[in-house]
């Protein structure tokens, strides 16, 4: 079985709306350091 | 930090948990689970480490839960020193393709109004791939939105219905 892990991977492009309406893009954030924090209020 | 919240039903879901927590970090909404079929998730809270030059150099699927010491370790020794070298990566299966369609399917109906037809590709969905939660807890927050958005999620009711196959 194929394990779906991303290490050593380019972090998918993503452009997803913020709670205001504003895009945000993943790749915007080159040059930081960035932790994607994926949650759900369920 | 940027925040991923998954809800189909978009912003307004979890913008009051936002606030309730008074979080200052950004909360985007992924209302179409573009993530969970790229990456490969059936659950939350995941983790993603990204260098600065947008490489992943370290993920946690499941159980990452910042008020956990080991996270919080984790999250102050890689932006101090860069290093997530204590920590093994944990990855998962990925999504079975079928799974993906009926899930993209349902949200396509979701979106119609048809949260009938949406739920029961939903339900065959689960069938397929009974321990992909984003599915199970998808479903159950539509079905039974008084267990979800009252302030209190019922962690309870949702082992119950684990129990009970639903």
């Amino acid at each position: 079985m194929t394990t779906g892990s991303m290490v050593n991977a380019t972090l998918p492009q993503a452009s997803l709306p913020s709670l205001d309406g504003t895009m945000v893009d993943f790749h915007s954030y080159k040059g930081k350091k960035l932790i994607v924090f994926v949650w759900a209020s369920w | 930090m940027v925040a991923v919240a998954v809800d189909a039903q978009g912003a307004s879901k979890p913008r009051p948990f936002m606030e309730q927590a008074g979080a200052t970090f950004t909360c985007v909404v992924d209302a179409e689970n573009f993530l969970s079929k790229t990456l490969g998730f059936k659950a939350v809270p995941n983790g993603i480490f990204v260098n600065e030059s947008s490489i992943v150099v370290h993920q946690k699927f499941g159980g990452f839960d910042i008020r956990k010491p080991e996270t919080r370790q984790l999250v102050d020794s890689w932006l101090t020193s860069g290093s997530t070298a204590e920590a093994e990566s944990t990855g998962c299966a990925s999504v079975d393709p079928r799974v993906q369609v009926l899930f993209g399917d349902g949200l396509a109906l979701l979106r119609s109004g048809d949260n009938a037809a949406a739920l029961a590709k939903w339900r065959e969905a689960s069938v397929i791939d009974p321990d992909n939660y984003v599915v199970h807890k998808q479903l159950w927050s539509i079905e039974n939105p008084e267990r979800f958005y009252n302030g209190k999620v019922d962690m309870d009711w949702q082992k119950q219905q684990l129990a009970r196959g639903l």
